[in-house]
């Protein structure tokens, strides 16, 4: 099989597979990292295209696996150019680049999910459709399981020594609770991507223009629905 | 823990242009070269002297290897520079017409590409430090506007705002937890007298 062969494979694979309206996968990965990164409160999982990205990523590297045994197998013969050496350079960096940001959502989604573990774990605890859309399997499992190496770290090294009535770790004492809670008025800057403009009411009866493509810095809980239908992003 | 707390909620300068390499450019190949299926995209049939649009930073492998050149945007010279920077000076109030990565593009450009650049690189790279200063003045200027509730930052690019989120996302958030408790003692007065303090 010749190396074009292989390549022309791929093509084809990849061409069935994607007939739907292409979306640029960096643009909409970047969108969901950047989002993410800057949002107070963790954002649902999006598991399509992270479903999507990762299969593709497994299929590219299986196919740059086997085209340098290709290349290794054929270095003798002449017909490995130093083209065919590049377009794998290009290919490699190309999974590199995506299993970067891949990394970083889900560094950004754990951190979250270290700093407010309790408030999660009574989100996720108690309906069952945000649990299904929130976080991943894998997340829950972290978060239940990091939960668990946290208590035990406490009850270990204070909470047994100390009485009883003291050693809830969610009290609520004159209405401040030790739960830490995202702070969703917390200011963000946002881009708008719809193309009609979109008015938010403000306090005092104010309103707030958002026009396509300005920027923005407001309160977070002002746009989160807008965010979540993508018409606006976060920068 | 698991993210370093100077990235969070932030962006290194790096971050962002990385984000810059994934725009597409023209280049003008030099050599052919067969198709290519990215995972994400996929670069085209390049053939010698006929102009595609990839990645940034496919382009930038490709220039490395002198496999192509770079069609500089049509921004990226000193006569609309300076256009623009004249604009600068003459709308006090108003940032001019830049791309949204105009520097962290024109950066990589600069030294990755400047054999492909139109004019003399010192005078373009003088002319972009003048409109980054200009600009910066502007918007240190603005931040008297900053308040509790919103403010808008039209016209500036990724990286200027970047520069400006630290110092507005901490004021903000303190003149907002400032004004909530202004409203919160409205309702209830036991505690004007010491509210008063942090007003002014």
């Amino acid at each position: 099989m010749e190396v074009d062969d292989i390549l022309r494979n791929f093509d084809t694979e990849v061409g069935q597979r994607s007939q739907k309206p292409k979306v640029d996968l960096y643009t909409s990965l970047s969108r969901v990292m950047l989002n993410e990164r800057m949002a107070p409160e963790i954002l649902p999982y999006q598991k399509d295209l992270l479903d999507e990205v990762l299969s593709r990523i497994t299929n590219q590297q299986q196919l740059l696996l086997d085209s340098h045994e290709y290349g290794d197998v054929n270095i003798d013969s002449g017909i490995i150019t130093s083209d065919y050496k590049l377009q794998l350079m290009i290919m490699e960096t190309d999974i590199e680049r995506l299993s970067y940001l891949v990394r970083l959502y889900l560094r950004v989604r754990l951190s979250k999910l270290e700093t407010f573990t309790i408030h999660y774990i009574r989100l996720t605890g108690e309906r069952d459709d945000t649990k299904a859309t929130l976080l991943s399997d894998e997340e829950q499992e972290y978060l239940t399981k990091y939960m668990g190496l946290l208590q035990s770290l406490y009850n270990n090294s204070i909470l047994k020594k100390i009485p009883r009535e003291l050693t809830y770790l969610d009290e609520v004492e004159s209405d401040i609770s030790m739960v830490t809670t995202p702070d969703v008025d917390e200011m963000v800057f946002i881009k708008v991507l719809r193309d009609e403009t979109i008015t938010i009411p403000l306090e005092d009866e104010d309103e707030l223009q958002l026009e396509k493509d300005a920027v923005f810095v407001v309160k977070y809980g002002l746009i989160s629905g807008y965010l979540n239908i993508g018409d606006v992003i976060l920068i | 823990m698991s993210l370093p707390s100077n990235i969070k909620q932030n962006l290194m300068p790096s971050e962002i242009s990385f984000m810059t390499e994934n725009e597409y450019i023209q280049i003008l190949p030099r050599y052919s070269m067969k198709s290519i299926q990215l995972i994400g995209t996929k670069i085209p049939n390049l053939r010698a002297l006929r102009r595609e649009k990839v990645p940034l930073w496919v382009a930038l492998i490709l220039k490395s290897q002198g496999k192509c050149n770079i069609v500089i945007p049509d921004w990226l010279n000193l006569i609309y520079l300076k256009a623009r920077y004249d604009e600068e000076v003459k709308f006090p109030m108003k940032f001019s017409d830049l791309p949204f990565n105009w520097i962290d593009l024109s950066k990589i450009l600069l030294s990755k590409a400047p054999d492909d650049l139109p004019d003399p690189v010192h005078q373009l790279r003088s002319i972009i430090q003048d409109l980054r200063e200009i600009r910066q003045v502007k918007t240190r200027k603005g931040l008297k506007e900053v308040n509790e509730s919103n403010i808008g930052l039209s016209g500036l690019s990724l990286l200027e705002i970047n520069e400006l989120r630290p110092f507005m996302l901490s004021v903000m958030n303190k003149l907002r937890e400032i004004h909530e408790s202004v409203r919160h003692d409205d309702y209830d007065d036991e505690e004007v007298i010491d509210v008063d303090d942090d007003e002014d």
